[in-house]
């Protein structure tokens, strides 16, 4: 199989997704898909069959390849390349803001996720007071407007699936970050029962 | 207050006089961008050339031009977090080639780079993703070798770059572009880091790959997807531009 590969297959069936437990990535995705009510098959893994067959191609890290979607005859690979599908497939409007200076103001929100907080979290208590400040930062955005860019938007739903992957380790900070924690309960009502999702793993 | 924007373009003699509606004369774009970038970094090259594919008036500044100190106080003003290249229009700022790139996209003449079919942008994330994460490092160690005399594992490296453009190579066999026949955004990234290959004296590697150096000969002489007069990548800066600081405007002619 290749890193973005199709066979042929003639079942209709919901479209698989497998998830790394406690990955902000596979979280992402997760949470987009509820969003956006997808029907997909949840399943989770630390590794797939798939990375075997990534690794040798592109030399890659046997986990960066999780999450992974099966949908018919397409296999894709990459938190990108999932969320990009997510969002189209499905009769639900997708979420993409139409102004250009919220959807910039969305991608800045994800790049300081993916590249400012998510590089810190492997060493968690080394980086505490790096991690404070950025979630001081988002606090501080959320201070302005009830979601992070204004409106609705991905930032919402990354920021979310990055906070559930670290929640139990921050919720010493949480209470000085009201205006984070105020978010947090607006985000229950707008992406119902995401927690027992990201949680279903554990069971 | 004056922002760092305002001190670069002062720097670089393109304060006032660039700025829209001073002279009177009405543009398809209602403001000029402005770029805090420097030629060396991919990232400011995607954005040149969205501005380009997009048909965005842009003025440059090579962020490098300004005494280091002075411009981390600024810097850190505009990106608390240190996050760039950065871009302003008119009242509006904002910093990281994601927000940049949609920003432009969204704000120019022609058709977004995206496509529309769920496959295909999940192919093109994927591609996008590929350059970014695994390849960039690899065009930053040529490009970095060559101007500013750095050393490391050359054969590693090589030997990473040949595995990289043979999956690319592969990919191309069957289409025109990337992704598909049509330019989007993973034909953008990888353009950055190839031309910096390039730049880097390295063009021979990319002439081994057959498919990879028939699609980097179309790109090179692409027409900008907003069908003005450019091409997007003749924006890109060559290699005495890089050491000489030199970052090119982006200045559309034919309206």
């Amino acid at each position: 199989m290749g890193f973005f590969s199709r066979k042929s297959s003639n079942k209709k069936q919901s479209p698989k997704l497998i998830c790394k437990p406690n990955d902000i990535d596979s979280f992402k995705c997760i949470l987009l898909a509820t969003h956006r009510n997808l029907d997909l098959d949840i399943s989770w893994s630390e590794a797939s069959a798939l990375d075997s067959n990534l690794s040798n191609s592109l030399n890659l890290k046997e986990t960066d390849s999780l999450p992974i979607i099966e949908d018919q005859d397409i296999t894709m690979s990459r938190a990108d390349a999932l969320l990009g599908y997510l969002n189209i497939k499905g009769s639900a409007p997708a979420v993409h803001p139409k102004k250009a200076r919220v959807l910039a103001q969305q991608n800045y929100w994800i790049q300081l996720l993916d590249d400012k907080l998510k590089p810190l979290l492997s060493d968690f208590e080394g980086n505490k007071d790096a991690i404070k400040t950025i979630l001081t930062a988002v606090d501080k955005q959320l201070s302005v407007d009830s979601f992070m860019v204004g409106e609705f938007t991905l930032a919402d739903i990354h920021w979310l699936a990055a906070y559930r992957a670290i929640e139990e380790r921050i919720s010493d900070s949480l209470t000085s970050l009201t205006h984070l924690s105020a978010w947090l309960i607006q985000m229950q009502d707008r992406i119902p029962h995401h927690a027992e999702k990201l949680q279903a793993h554990a069971t | 207050m004056t922002d760092l924007f305002e001190k670069m373009a002062s720097q670089a003699g393109m304060a006032d006089t660039s700025k829209y509606g001073l002279s009177g004369d009405l543009k398809k774009t209602q403001y000029i961008l402005e770029l805090l970038g420097t030629p060396i970094d991919a990232n400011t090259l995607k954005c040149l050339l969205t501005a380009g594919e997009q048909g965005m008036e842009m003025n440059s500044y090579n962020t490098d031009k300004m005494a280091a100190e002075e411009f981390q106080a600024e810097f850190q003003k505009i990106s608390p977090f240190g996050i760039t290249p950065c871009l302003k229009e008119a009242d509006f700022m904002v910093c990281g080639t994601k927000a940049i790139l949609a920003f432009i996209d969204a704000r120019g003449l022609g058709y977004s780079l995206s496509p529309l079919n769920a496959a295909l942008v999940a192919m093109q994330n994927y591609w996008s993703d590929i350059a970014i994460k695994q390849f960039a490092p690899v065009a930053e160690y040529l490009i970095n070798k060559e101007v500013n005399g750095t050393t490391g594992n050359d054969a590693e490296q090589l030997s990473r770059l040949d595995l990289y453009l043979s999956a690319l190579d592969n990919q191309l066999r069957n289409n025109k572009y990337i992704v598909c026949d049509k330019y989007t955004w993973a034909d953008l990234h990888w353009t950055a880091y190839i031309h910096l290959i390039v730049v880097a004296g390295h063009v021979d590697l990319i002439n081994k790959h057959q498919n990879v150096a028939a699609w980097w000969q179309k790109i090179k002489t692409k027409k900008s997807q907003c069908g003005q007069d450019l091409v997007a990548y003749e924006l890109l800066p060559n290699l005495d531009d890089i050491k000489t600081g030199r970052l090119q405007s982006v200045e559309i002619q034919d309206y």
